[in-house]
């Protein structure tokens, strides 16, 4: 699962005429289809990298990228790994399952790389972690959750929905109040997201009163926001995303909600606040990542961040997600000391780092632990960590 | 009576928004037969000239925003459209699309995809029958209103509009009474979309503006214009009411979801029942030309 | 008539285009890297959609704008099948048995009498739209839009499976549906709808076949795609997707089987490498290029290298559809057997019509004799040409009975009443413009009822093979039409002003002809026609219509004596 699925990318596309080179040999038949990676100790670790730099989550993917070619840049600058600089492969997944597994297959065969790395997605997240499975080759998301792909290949660095929710839930039932109100898209990641959120309100004797979601694209939201007005909620907890984000939060202002009520979740995430006009400021949030977090590690990510790509606005989670991930890919193989899947993999259990998030490492069913920050948005922009909430554990299983 | 007034001021906000649109699609469905695909996309790029010149004072924005896609409606009519007239409603539809891409990934190129807004010129809520509603958006919804009636007087009380009319009704009727086609047509085409660029501005202010904004708008102003009675440009008007009067209720009564799947299907069954009810203009010099280029 | 036979339905060269496809398809695998080969199995998959919906479009010119749907359906029975283990066959069966239906209730809904060509454009639009929205929504079903995961084979196994796949259906499609009296009846329904009709081919019962086969087509690529996509999603099935086929189409020519598959794989495989060499910028300048085909390439680029390609101007004309047929006529349709109780051809009682307000024909009662030639004359407004469609089903009248041949038509439409033994002609020729005038013949025989001698007068047509009907001469259109009606062996037919912008020799000489053919043929004649010379030529007897009734009815020396008539009508004879 994660957020801003939107349906297929808006492309189409047109003839231009293409020369298709073929290649005289080594065709599919015969030829190793089965994938698989024997890279040998003295192998650079290669790594295929998909991102949907087209299509309606472009800016997500654009974001997934920068972190990461941060990230690359930095590494390969200090040595690489293994002596040798990280190689990557780069195709644009176009937000598409079909071409994100035929990209994956292509990245796996041809360019034979030993990683899989990005996606937003939840669809193609899903279709590659297949690919990677049936390939054996691990695979890591930089996106929220993927906690419905479980498979030994997965390694996702986004943060779950109960890492969000567990602390983020009783801290508003407590300061907010006990009437809620849930709002999201219409797709799987935010009717499950709001799920887990409604039983925990529940569960910590709250009420939900108020649960609607809108398709995708809706422009107008004046009549959900009535039936949440009329709900007279203490707070509302918004699953919305992408442009619907910015529509729905500014016209809940517009429309005196947000005079009355309190508001948090996905959609006051960093990528929607310069569209927002300010209307979130002074409201709270749980994430992982703030650039205004403390430390030194993030302090240069920041500084670097903004000066290689001239970036003014607040540091995107997903960006940041990227970045980390790819160093914490980085130490586990060079702790594992060759690329080979079984090694790495192992690797990947055991590492821990000391990064932008502070101390990282994946638990026994692949979430990726860290502190979690309770934020609040400040005005400008700034993300201002109120208080560290540790690390959260989320214990689902695999589903 | 608190939730009649809201409901009524729902109605009528969505009704400004769609009749500008159903009015400009209308038109030009009704004098090119050509279903503009790419409407949705005029509206976002109206709302993307608004995010772009925000230095700019919010009403000449307003103005630069209607000049630059008359403009680019002068260039598409002229050197797309004009030749494909004679090859069917399909091929200009095929055509419309593609403009609509071009326009999304020239807007995602120049302005990325991350969403973007415009500031409201005016803030604040006022109070209409013990219900406070935002200024802006009465604001908004009063200027559509007072163009689609301009646009209305303009039809049917002026000489322009009685050639316009009469250039819909019978082209070749119109051509023979010293009605020139082309410029009506022109003219058509570039009002029409003038329309749509409006609403995107005007509506900016409410949205969160990525490149696929449009996209969304299509499906209901279509609606609305095929709903409209046939042969009359108040027709789309009539459309654009039951569309805007038909969302409303559904998505009051009903989940999002099933509001969107019911007002669906209420417009199938409306039209599957009620074919008449649609205006298929094929433009009589298509059929024109057709039958005259063998003789 | 008998218009020599020469091609079979499945011609050698077709056998050798098969073989050749079927061979490049084989070796592929060997000499494609495993991406290639994966993108040209997805590309054979989504080409078989565009030939679906080629079917309808291309060959039949139904609009759909919403063919996901029906992808998607297909997509769905084999992922929900896949996801709930249950056996993926009959359940990939039963989604396109489904696909059948829904297309079969909307056709039925979209292209009656009535509707236009926007209803079907909406229809299939909301339906696109209400599938996307039911896949997101149902998440039991469909795990709303994370989608479900249908594993593939291995990219060859999948490639041979989809090449397999594909060439079945498409080879299955054009022999028996392309190839036979239904591509036919396609392309004449595309072509002219109305004289298809006047045929005796029934327009909406072919256009809905047309519609209901391109669904099942559409929703067994989706079922052949989904385990090369890999994961459904609520995208297969929607709006973006149904344009996208459309482009596909339009980018390699409808109307071929050929445009169809290269439209897709030029598309999405170009779209790829594309991708790869400019980044982001690739989707604009595909949308340029799209733009570009579509205003210079109207035909597609298939359609534009064939024009290139010097070929027969009938087989291009043909769409590869067999026009030729040894048919027999119409079995139950004797000579003859038609005519009514005391010999009526035509009877009219109490017919009234109106359009809107304004009454056209306020009550004609008129019996017509098998075998005479009668001639309806009439001031301009007068209601001749109403009369003249009321009878031929092209208006239905407000009140009163039509019975044809014995026959009450009176609620029957045009292609029933032909079969009955009707033959129209228009006021402006009706013919099958884009065929040749061979062609048009062709496909007259084939739903003729019985096979006729053509009059010497017109037996020409039968070998003019080389030029387009639009290309004719008005006289000479008019003679083909007169042809082609006659091919289809009628007992009565109607004519609307035949002379109408003929020079003064050709009308005589037309004139001669359709009495000889009233004489040797028995056919009974019912003509609207203003020149008074050609009226003298032809009738037997003259009917006068004013303002909607019978004033006068007699021969015409007795018409042309009666005050009335001279009065209102012959003033200036």
């Amino acid at each position: 699962m994660t957020r801003g699925t939107r349906g297929r990318r808006a492309g189409l596309a047109a003839g231009a005429t293409l020369a298709l080179t073929l290649t005289a040999c080594g065709g599919s038949v015969g030829g190793d289809t089965g994938g698989g990676n024997g890279g040998g100790a003295a192998d650079p670790l290669s790594i295929g990298l998909m991102a949907p730099i087209t299509g309606p989550v472009a800016s997500e993917g654009e974001a997934m990228k920068m972190g990461f070619d941060l990230a690359l840049k930095e590494i390969n600058a200090d040595g690489g790994v293994l002596g040798q600089d990280i190689e990557v492969d780069f195709l644009d997944d176009k937000a598409d399952p079909a071409i994100a597994a035929q990209s994956a297959n292509r990245l796996i065969t041809e360019n034979q790389v030993d990683y899989l790395f990005g996606t937003i997605t939840g669809d193609t997240s899903l279709a590659v972690g297949k690919v990677a499975t049936e390939a054996e080759v691990p695979f890591s998301t930089a996106e929220m959750g993927t906690a419905g792909i479980c498979t030994p290949y997965v390694w996702a660095f986004g943060e779950t929905d109960p890492m969000i929710l567990t602390e983020l839930v009783p801290h508003m039932l407590e300061t907010k109040g006990t009437r809620v109100a849930l709002v999201g898209s219409d797709y799987s990641f935010p009717r499950g997201f709001n799920g887990l959120a409604r039983e925990l309100i529940e569960g910590a004797g709250g009420e939900v009163v108020a649960e609607e979601y809108a398709p995708l694209g809706t422009a107008d939201w004046q009549p959900v926001i009535g039936k949440l007005s009329s709900a007279a909620p203490d707070w509302t907890l918004s699953a919305v995303v992408g442009g619907d984000a910015v529509s729905f939060v500014r016209q809940a202002d517009e429309f005196g909600l947000l005079a009355t009520s309190d508001i948090t979740g996905i959609s006051l995430i960093q990528d929607y606040y310069p569209a927002m006009g300010g209307v979130t400021d002074g409201r709270e949030l749980v994430t992982r990542y703030s650039d205004a977090l403390p430390g030194e590690a993030n302090e240069k990510f920041v500084a670097a961040f903004r000066e290689a790509y001239d970036w003014d606005a607040p540091i995107p989670g997903v960006a940041a997600n990227a970045y980390e991930g790819l160093k914490f890919i980085a130490a586990a193989v060079e702790a594992a000391g060759t690329t080979e899947t079984a090694a790495v993999m192992d690797a990947l259990s055991t590492t821990t780092t000391d990064g932008i998030f502070g101390e990282t490492s994946f638990t026994e069913n692949h979430r990726f632990q860290t502190d979690m920050q309770l934020v609040r948005v400040e005005a400008g922009g700034k993300y201002v960590p109120v208080e560290n909430l540790g690390v959260v554990e989320d214990p689902t299983e695999c589903r | 009576m608190e939730a009649v007034v809201s409901f009524a001021l729902a109605v009528l906000t969505l009704f400004g928004f769609y009749a500008l649109l159903a009015l400009g699609m209308g038109l030009i469905f009704g004098q090119l037969g050509v279903v503009n695909v790419a409407f949705g996309d005029f509206v976002m790029a109206g709302a993307f000239v608004m995010y772009g010149l925000e230095a700019v004072p919010f009403v000449p924005r307003v103005l630069i925003a209607l000049v630059l896609g008359g403009a680019l409606a002068w260039a598409i009519e002229k050197l797309l459209l004009r030749p494909l007239y004679v090859q069917g409603f399909l091929a200009t539809l095929l055509a419309m699309w593609g403009v609509g891409i071009v326009l999304r990934q020239t807007a995602d190129a120049v302005f990325g995809s991350t969403p973007a807004s415009v500031a409201s010129p005016v803030t604040g809520s006022i109070s209409v029958l013990g219900v406070q509603y935002p200024t802006y958006r009465l604001v908004a919804t009063t200027v559509s209103l007072v163009v689609v009636v301009a646009i209305l007087f303009v039809v049917y009380r002026t000489d322009f509009g009685m050639r316009l009319r009469a250039t819909i009704d019978n082209r070749e009727m119109a051509s023979l009474l010293g009605i020139p086609p082309r410029p009506m047509i022109m003219a058509t085409f570039v009002f029409g979309t003038v329309l749509a660029v409006l609403a995107g501005a005007l509506q900016a202010p409410m949205l969160g503006l990525t490149p696929h904004l449009g996209v969304a708008f299509l499906a209901p102003a279509f609606f609305a214009v095929l709903v409209g009675r046939p042969g009359s440009l108040a027709g789309p008007l009539f459309g654009a009411f039951v569309v805007a009067l038909l969302s409303n209720s559904l998505r009051g009564l009903f989940s999002e979801t099933t509001a969107t799947l019911l007002f669906y299907a209420a417009l199938i069954v409306l039209i599957a029942i009620r074919p008449q009810g649609l205006d298929w203009k094929r433009p009589q010099w298509t059929t024109a030309l057709l039958a005259r280029r063998p003789a | 008539m008998t218009v020599p036979v020469r091609s079979r339905r499945v011609g050698r060269r077709h056998v050798v285009a098969v073989a050749i496809t079927c061979v490049g398809l084989a070796v592929a695998p060997f000499v494609l890297l495993p991406y290639p080969l994966g993108l040209l199995t997805l590309a054979l998959a989504y080409g078989l959609f565009a030939f679906g919906l080629d079917l309808a479009w291309g060959r039949a010119g139904v609009v759909s704008i919403g063919h996901a749907a029906f992808f998607g359906l297909g997509a769905y029975g084999v992922a929900i099948a896949v996801d709930r283990d249950l056996p993926v066959l009959p359940v990939a069966a039963g989604a396109v048995a489904a696909a059948v239906l829904v297309a079969w209730l909307v056709g039925r809904a979209g292209l009656g009498p009535k509707a236009q060509a926007s209803t079907m454009a909406v229809l299939t639009v909301a339906l696109t739209l209400i599938a996307e929205q039911a896949a997101r929504s149902l998440l039991g079903l469909t795990n709303g839009g994370n989608g479900l995961f249908v594993p593939g084979s291995g990219v060859v196994a999948d490639y041979y499976r989809t090449a397999a796949a594909v060439v079945v259906v498409v080879v299955l499609v054009w022999l028996v549906v392309l190839r036979g009296a239904l591509g036919r009846r396609f392309l004449a329904v595309r072509v002219n709808e109305s004289r298809a009709a006047h045929l005796g081919i029934d327009p909406q019962q072919t256009k809905t076949l047309a519609f209901v086969l391109s669904a099942a087509v559409a929703a067994t690529a989706g079922a052949v795609a989904a385990p090369v996509i890999s994961l459904i999603s609520p995208s297969s099935a929607g709006i973006l997707m149904s344009t996208q086929v459309l482009v596909w189409l339009a980018v390699g020519g409808r109307g071929t089987i050929a445009g169809a598959f290269i439209g897709a794989a030029l598309v999405t495989i170009g779209q790829q490498y594309l991708g790869d060499a400019i980044g982001s910028w690739y989707l604009l300048i595909l949308g340029v290029a799209f733009i570009l085909v579509v205003r210079f390439f109207p035909t597609g680029l298939v359609g534009g290298v064939l024009a290139l390609v010097r070929r027969p101007l009938a087989e291009q004309a043909a769409q590869g559809a067999a026009l030729e047929t040894r048919r027999r006529p119409r079995s139950g349709s004797s000579p003859r057997d038609g005519a009514g109780p005391a010999g009526k051809a035509v009877e009219l009682v109490g017919v009234v019509k109106g359009f809107g307000a304004v009454p056209v024909i306020q009550g004609v009662d008129l019996d017509v004799p098998t075998g005479q030639v009668l001639c309806l004359i009439g001031p301009n407004g007068a209601g001749k040409t109403t009369l003249l469609s009321i009878v031929g089903g092209d208006l239905a009248a407000d009140e009163g009975r039509i019975r044809l041949l014995g026959h009450d038509v009176t609620a029957w439409a045009p292609h029933r009443r032909t079969r009955l033994g009707l033959g129209r002609l228009f006021q402006i020729p009706s013919v099958f413009l884009e065929l040749t005038p061979r062609q048009n013949l062709l496909l007259a025989v084939a739903e003729a009822r019985r096979v006729i001698e053509l009059p010497a007068e017109l037996r020409r047509f039968e070998s003019q093979d080389s030029l387009r009907a639009q290309d004719l001469p008005l006289a000479d259109r008019r003679a083909l039409e007169l042809a082609v009606v006659l091919a289809g062996g009628p007992d009565v037919v109607l004519l609307d002003e035949p002379a109408a912008g003929l020079s003064h020799e050709d009308s005589i000489r037309l004139a001669r002809t359709l009495r000889a053919v009233a004489e040797e043929a028995g056919c009974t004649l019912v003509a609207v026609e203003h020149d008074m010379e050609i009226v003298r030529e032809l009738a037997d007897r003259v009917v006068v219509l004013a303002n909607g009734r019978v004033l006068v009815d007699g021969s015409m020396d007795e018409v042309a004596r009666h005050d009335e008539v001279r009065s209102a009508y012959l003033g200036a004879v």
